[in-house]
């Protein structure tokens, strides 16, 4: 009978303070879609520096004199490394093979050459770009290795730049989250404060507090739960009908705007967890000023 | 029922509106508090449902010292003092049987009760009839029967009334007071701060008079006051 008696109380209430219901699921709203965006802002981030990291690869330079025993013993090596996810061999042919491809429009740079002129390598691709600088200098001083390279200063700059966007949409998430936690709270403070009359006789006819609170946090909770469905929506809307859109219109894009179904759903578990959570706290916090005076 | 031992209530810049306030009501008395605007009479009334706390001194209600209840037991001892305003202090957007139920809904009350006591309890102040209606469909008169039923539906054991007929004509106020000594007649205990002098006059029943936060008169059946 006690839940009977909460439910309809919310649901008259709800129905009868409509316009503070709907300012309430506006500014939840309003607010989580903000952190949606930035939460999808740093997908995007991390998709284009994927994008980046996946380029980065190490290539390992062999001697001539380097015997097959050096080279099997080298690949076998460096496959072991935990940081390192692949290691292709590339002979002397398929290098100029390459070299060939890359300059097909210049014959002249190729055609002087002895097709053993360039130097067979490895190519070793890390799981993450990060280590790139250590794993080059484990490989440096090995038997049969000539010269080790890897983008170097333009990696490291890039990755730094990487980590500084991580970082902001790090810190705006967060920003976001407390601004939308002071927006619900204040949103609710104003609904029970238009409703103090009632809080008031409730005390006044030895209604406990908790019986008190239960009605407006389930109110808090309703409200930022349709304002996380709607902030949802859109979130997904955008993914199926925005986002492939614009991968389509430019093709260097398609990478930086293809989520996985697993990221939307995480998104719209974040502002689902975030808004109910916001919406119990902030009714609990606006009511406890109103409950404590007398 | 009510006991109070050198009550004193001083609030913030030093106003002292009750001073060495003692004084004992018993079970199931009619007792009107009268005395000028500012006397007293309504800081003495907060004092019993703990809506103030006194500065000094001891107040028992219904047997407990006030002084040693926590916090979390106010609540139940609001349920053993229903409250009567002048100003009715009705929720607009409540029916008359909502505003009723509600008292009971709060304090946990089953929904069969709800259902079986609020009808009765209107039917005894008057308003059977009256239900579905909205507080401001209804007469200044007709609005503190619904305050009364509020505080009463409860049964408890003490009602207290701040100027209950303060915003009411005489002849509302003469059924007002009617209500007020039929409860009285069930055995809870009324106490009654007041301007009316035709009411005290006409009642007979005790009278403390406060000036300035002293009881300068306590009288059974008595009247108003001397030469006013």
């Amino acid at each position: 009978m006690r839940a009977t008696y909460f439910f309809s109380e919310t649901y008259t209430n709800l129905k009868r303070n409509l316009l503070m219901t709907i300012a309430a699921v506006s500014t939840v709203t309003i607010s989580l879609l903000l952190l949606g965006g930035v939460q999808i802002l740093g997908m995007i981030v991390s998709n284009v520096t994927l994008n980046w990291e996946a380029k980065v690869e190490i290539s390992t330079y062999l001697l001539d004199s380097a015997t097959q025993n050096e080279i099997k013993a080298l690949e076998e090596g460096v496959t072991q490394y935990p940081e390192v996810a692949n290691v292709t061999y590339v002979s002397k042919a398929r290098a100029f093979e390459e070299f060939k491809k890359i300059y097909r429009n210049q014959p002249e740079f190729y055609e002087s050459l002895p097709e053993d002129a360039l130097p067979a390598s490895l190519r070793i691709d890390l799981v993450d770009a990060n280590d790139a600088e250590e794993v080059a200098a484990r490989i440096k001083g090995a038997p049969g290795v000539d010269e080790v390279r890897f983008g170097g200063e333009i990696i490291k700059r890039l990755l730094s730049v990487n980590s500084l966007l991580r970082t902001i949409t790090l810190v705006m998430s967060v920003i976001l989250m407390v601004a939308a936690a002071g927006l619900i709270a204040n949103t609710i403070r104003l609904a029970i404060y238009a409703r103090r009359d009632e809080i008031s006789i409730m005390k006044l006819v030895g209604a406990t507090n908790m019986f008190i609170r239960i009605p407006f946090m389930i109110e808090g909770l309703f409200a930022a739960l349709v304002g996380a469905l709607i902030a949802g929506t859109v979130v997904m809307a955008a993914d199926a009908f925005l986002f492939g859109r614009i991968g389509d219109a430019f093709p260097f894009m398609k990478q930086v705007f293809n989520f996985s179904s697993g990221e939307i759903v995480g998104v719209l578990v974040v502002l689902l967890a975030v808004g109910s959570g916001v919406g119990l706290i902030g009714s609990a916090l606006a009511l406890r000023r109103f409950l404590e005076a007398a | 029922m009510i006991r109070t031992v050198d009550v004193i209530k001083e609030y913030k810049g030093g106003v002292r509106a009750l001073n060495q306030v003692t004084l004992e009501i018993e079970k199931s008395e009619f007792v009107f508090i009268v005395g000028p605007s500012g006397s007293g009479k309504s800081t003495f009334l907060k004092l019993l449902t703990r809506e103030e706390a006194p500065t000094g001194g001891e107040v028992f209600v219904a047997g407990k010292n006030l002084e040693n209840l926590p916090r979390w037991r106010v609540p139940y001892l609001r349920r053993n003092v229903g409250c009567v305003f002048q100003d009715f202090k009705l929720l607009p957007n409540k029916t008359v049987f909502e505003n009723v139920a509600f008292a009971l809904e709060v304090i946990g009350r089953p929904r069969t009760v709800v259902k079986r006591q609020v009808p009765q309890i209107l039917e005894l102040v008057g308003l059977g009839e009256k239900l579905d209606r909205f507080p401001d469909e209804l007469s200044g008169g007709e609005q503190q029967r619904v305050s009364i039923a509020r505080a009463f539906v409860n049964r408890p054991l003490i009602l207290i009334a701040d100027e209950p007929t303060g915003n009411l004509d005489p002849a509302t106020s003469v059924g007002i007071m009617r209500l007020l000594d039929r409860i009285n007649r069930t055995g809870t205990t009324v106490v009654m701060a007041t301007h009316d002098h035709a009411i005290v006059d006409s009642m007979r029943r005790r009278v403390i008079e406060l000036e300035s936060g002293n009881i300068v008169r306590d009288q059974s059946r008595g009247i108003y006051g001397v030469g006013t």
